[in-house]
């Protein structure tokens, strides 16, 4: 009977322990780990400060009086202790501050990580709770500073001094008592009640305890901070469950207090519990530093005055980090710009949509645009060019143009159409027609732009105000200083980059007419020696070019690449690609003034000054290779230049019969239209007359559209189109009645 | 202390006594202290506890502006009654206090201490005494938290048996200085009257 009462009151001892382990675990778990409650249904966060009943609770949470919430992950550390309650059951509170930025450090289960060493135990569902980080950890833990903060150590202390299997229900024990008579200290013998109710009770006065220096001791703050800051937090909290204390350091020991909790006293051993915390000092020092993250603005709009180039210093590669318990379920996300990696996600302003091209720039997301800067030195060198160079992507199609150190400045890139405008423009001059000097640079074909462009470039050297659409301009940087200054010195400049372009053309052997046929041989020095020019020079060059917003200047460039660059066969192919662009860009006249073309002594003395540019501008450039080389080449240019007034009034009257495309409109007085009519004046006049209008009234018409053409190429203003509008407004009328229809007032 | 500092204070102290005598069923409620941050007590969840407390908490307040400057006390008491046979007819509840918890209290009035910080110190610097006093007294009612989590930690043999099933175990009740002067001294007869707590089994 006896044997069977202690029996049963060793079972039920044994059940009060073995719930001790795990309601103690559970307190020290959620009292430092985060996240680790279970929601409910609903999304509502179990907590125990819910007011509901208390009549729905598990026979499990109901012990020792201290209802919990739900966590799945103390019950499963606690489980190796519900069969053997002989182990200790040690519980380090880590610190996990992640110094270098690597890969997922935990399990991206989103359970926090713990690990279990049953070095005695062997049971495999226990020790399959966490895979977490070990002493013989991968490369990645390495990286992670681990901080012991607390360690709790729970054991049932089985030593007996008495009989273990004493029956009575009181316990003598020594107790040293201070005695005032004396002044010393005696020993009293105290009776402690050893039955299961005064046992049970005193094990619910201890988790009370416990529960509450949980939230006293100075670990608690960095679980707040934890749960406060969990997605900006850039330490974590952990744990780590075994059955064998390891030694802690000699620096941690003494940055630790122990404290020994009284322990319940049963028949069958003692309930003890034990802590090791670090002083509030170190937990301070360990505190939240910043918790604020780096993130990755996906819609963050660049803007030119940023400067790019310093979102790439000390760059890292992009990643989510799960760190650590804190973590448990929540991701510390370290962003930043990768290093170069394809399968690393864009970089921030690749995503950017830029006006110009949303989906062209898609290609190049891959490349990182750290390289820009550092492939692209002829960037660097001109701060105007460099914000472009970083706005800009480099495409995928031209991974050449990078690697050759060509300005990347953002009409080349940022629109494939309008980087026709610029480079592919030279570049496809450099191939069909006299072209840029950017040609030279690049015979990569890969980079394909609008076939449009080489006729474009051939007419006007480079974009007309219609020709270059406002995208084009936005792609300019709106630093109008820099703008304004280039522009300025776009006057200066323009000279320079025209004849810079004649020679590349006139480099370019047979397409570049008369001059490169006479020169055959020294095309191929010019292009080698092309390829030598510096780079600040080209820079300036075809910066220039595309900051022309001088339509004369632009006129008289594209006059003079026409008459320098008659087209070459293979040019024909693109144009009848593009012609319904390209026709609709030579709708202008332009003054040239110093366009030779049409006067075989000023193309003549137009040739002379190329020539004569070359050797001064050409061995410049090769040997001194600098900016203020060309500049003065161009000085030199505009001073010997002829005159504008004379040479625009010569150059439309007599222009050249051979050229397929005048860019002017003739006025057709056929039907009471207004065509535009391919063809010289005087040369294609039959074809204009086609469709039968009288030899004199096409004569009148013609000089009447000779002289509105001579008045209109030497002042193209607002008051000029308005005037020819009105022209054009009294010819139709004129027409009109000339069929006999009634006179429309306006067009 | 300052007077808007003896409520915090207090319901730290008090709840946290009253979590680890409550040993019926109770569901903990953390509570952040508002005014420190680095402090979280232990609600028991009682409500008529949490109610009294305020209550107790108020009318200390009020003497404390009644009498500035004056120590203060409270007095959070657990006993059990018994039925003591005074005479033969007559029954007389006996209370045995097995456990008493005595808060002693300063509270400093706010001009007092800008008036003795003008003497001292330029004025100035008042904000900066102000925020050291205020972390000096975070620092000590941390200590005391831990002084009482140490006590409920050492005593448990004294603690009667549990006889009910309410959040609450046992009878207590808080005392606080009354508006009347003589409510120490009523005190005082109170735990004359009353002998010691006996040291249940």
């Amino acid at each position: 009977m006896a044997s069977g009462v202690s029996h049963s009151e060793w079972a039920t001892t044994n059940h009060i322990v073995t719930e001790f382990f795990t309601k103690s675990s559970h307190i020290i778990l959620e009292s430092r780990i985060p996240n680790l409650i279970v929601q409910r249904q609903g999304g509502a966060i179990t907590s125990p400060s819910s007011s509901s009943s208390l009549s729905g609770l598990k026979p499990r949470q109901k012990w020792f009086n201290l209802v919990l919430s739900d966590c799945p992950t103390a019950l499963q550390v606690a489980e190796p202790w519900r069969t053997n309650i002989s182990k200790p059951m040690v519980i380090d509170v880590l610190l996990l501050q992640t110094r270098a930025r690597r890969a997922e450090v935990h399990g991206a289960s989103g359970v926090p990580r713990g690990t279990v060493l049953m070095q005695t135990h062997s049971t495999g569902h226990d020790a399959s709770i966490a895979e977490g980080p070990t002493d013989s950890a991968s490369s990645e833990e390495e990286s992670v500073v681990k901080t012991i903060l607390e360690r709790w150590i729970i054991w049932f202390d089985t030593q007996k001094k008495s009989n273990t299997f004493d029956t009575s229900d009181k316990k003598t024990e020594g107790l040293n008592v201070h005695s005032p008579m004396s002044g010393g200290w005696e020993t009293t013998t105290v009776r402690v009640a050893l039955e299961l109710p005064s046992v049970y009770k005193k094990t619910v006065i201890l988790l009370r305890y416990l529960y509450s220096i949980m939230r006293a001791l100075p670990t608690h703050h960095l679980f707040r901070l934890a749960n406060s800051y969990s997605e900006s937090c850039n330490f974590s909290l952990d744990f780590r469950v075994s059955t064998v204390a390891s030694p802690l350091s000699q620096s941690d020991e003494l940055a630790m207090t122990p404290i020994s909790l009284t322990p319940v006293e049963t028949r069958w051993g003692k309930i003890c519990l034990s802590v090791a915390y670090r002083h509030a000092a170190a937990v301070t020092a360990l505190e939240v530093i910043s918790p604020i993250q780096p993130r990755i603005i996906t819609d963050y709009v660049i803007r030119p005055t940023t400067d790019p180039l310093r979102r790439f210093s000390g760059c890292s590669p992009v990643g989510s980090l799960h760190t650590g318990g804190l973590s448990g379920r929540r991701e510390v996300h370290v962003v930043s710009v990768p290093s170069g990696s394809p399968s690393s996600p864009p970089v921030p302003y690749l995503l950017h949509r830029h006006s110009w091209s949303e989906d062209k720039l898609q290609p190049a997301l891959q490349i990182p645009l750290s390289i820009l800067p550092s492939s692209c030195p002829t960037g660097e060198s001109l701060p105007g060019i460099e914000n472009f160079n970083v706005q800009h992507s480099a495409p995928t199609q031209r991974p050449s143009f990078q690697s050759r150190q060509l300005p990347t400045t953002p009409l080349l890139h940022n629109d494939e159409q309008d980087v026709g405008i610029q480079p592919i423009i030279l570049q496809d001059n450099y191939r069909f027609s006299p072209s840029p000097p950017t040609n030279l640079h690049h015979k990569d074909r890969s980079f394909k732009g609008p076939s449009s462009a080489p006729v474009r470039m051939q007419r006007h050297g480079f974009w007309t105000r219609e020709t270059s659409p406002k995208p084009n301009r936005s792609l300019l940087p709106p630093q109008s200083p820099q703008r304004t200054s280039t522009g300025s010195s776009f006057q200066g400049t323009s000279s320079k980059s025209r004849f810079q372009m004649g020679q590349m053309q006139d480099w370019h052997g047979p397409s570049f007419g008369r001059n490169t046929s006479e020169r055959p041989s020294s095309s191929n020095i010019a292009e080698l020696k092309m390829l030598n020019l510096p780079p600040n020079t080209y820079n300036i060059y075809q910066f220039s070019m595309q900051v022309a917003a001088d339509k004369k200047v632009e006129e008289r460039l594209s006059f003079h690449s026409k008459s320098f660059y008659p087209p070459r066969p293979t040019l024909n192919s693109l144009r009848s690609a593009s012609k319904s662009s390209s026709e609709d860009n030579l709708e202008e006249e332009f003054t040239f003034p110093f366009a030779v073309e049409e006067d075989e002594a000023d193309e003549h003395h137009g040739r002379n000054e190329i020539t004569g540019l070359l050797e001064p501008l050409y061995p410049s450039a090769s040997t001194s290779q600098s900016q203020a080389a060309a500049v003065g080449a161009l000085v030199r240019i505009l001073k010997s230049a002829s005159p504008l007034r004379q040479s625009a009034s010569l150059s439309v009257i007599s222009m050249p019969s051979h050229r397929d495309k005048p860019s002017v409109y003739h006025i057709h007085r056929g039907h009471g239209r207004i065509t535009e009519i391919s063809g010289g004046l005087g040369s294609e006049g039959p074809q204009v007359g086609s469709e039968g209008i009288s030899a004199s009234d096409m004569k009148s018409s013609k000089k009447q559209i000779t002289q509105f053409q001579i008045q209109g190429k030497t002042h193209k203003t607002t008051f000029d189109a308005l005037e020819e509008l009105h022209g054009y407004q009294e010819l139709k009328e004129f027409l009109q009645r000339q069929s006999g229809q009634n006179p429309v007032s306006e067009l | 202390m300052e007077p808007q500092q003896v409520r915090e204070v207090l319901r730290c102290i008090l709840h946290t006594i009253m979590f680890n005598r409550a040993l019926g069923l109770v569901r903990p409620r953390d509570i952040d202290s508002e005014l420190f941050e680095k402090i979280t007590y232990v609600q028991c969840g009682d409500a008529t506890y949490e109610k009294l407390v305020e209550e107790k908490i108020d009318h200390l307040i009020a003497w404390v502006e009644k009498h500035p400057n004056k120590k203060s006390q409270v007095c959070l008491s657990f006993y059990e009654t018994r039925n003591k046979h005074v005479a033969w007819f007559s029954n007389k509840v006996e209370r045995l206090y097995w456990e008493q918890w005595w808060i002693y209290l300063n509270v400093i009035q706010p001009t007092h201490m800008r008036s003795r910080a003008s003497h001292e110190r330029p004025i100035d610097s008042s904000e900066e005494e102000r925020s050291k006093r205020h972390a000096i007294l975070e620092a000590e009612l941390r200590d005391v938290l831990l002084q009482i989590l140490q006590f409920v930690n050492e005593k448990k043999d004294h603690i009667p048996a549990v006889g009910n099933t309410d959040v609450v175990s046992f009878p207590y009740e808080i005392a606080i200085p009354s508006s009347s002067d003589s409510s120490f001294g009523d005190m005082f007869k109170r735990m004359l009257q009353t002998g010691p707590p006996t040291m249940l089994s």
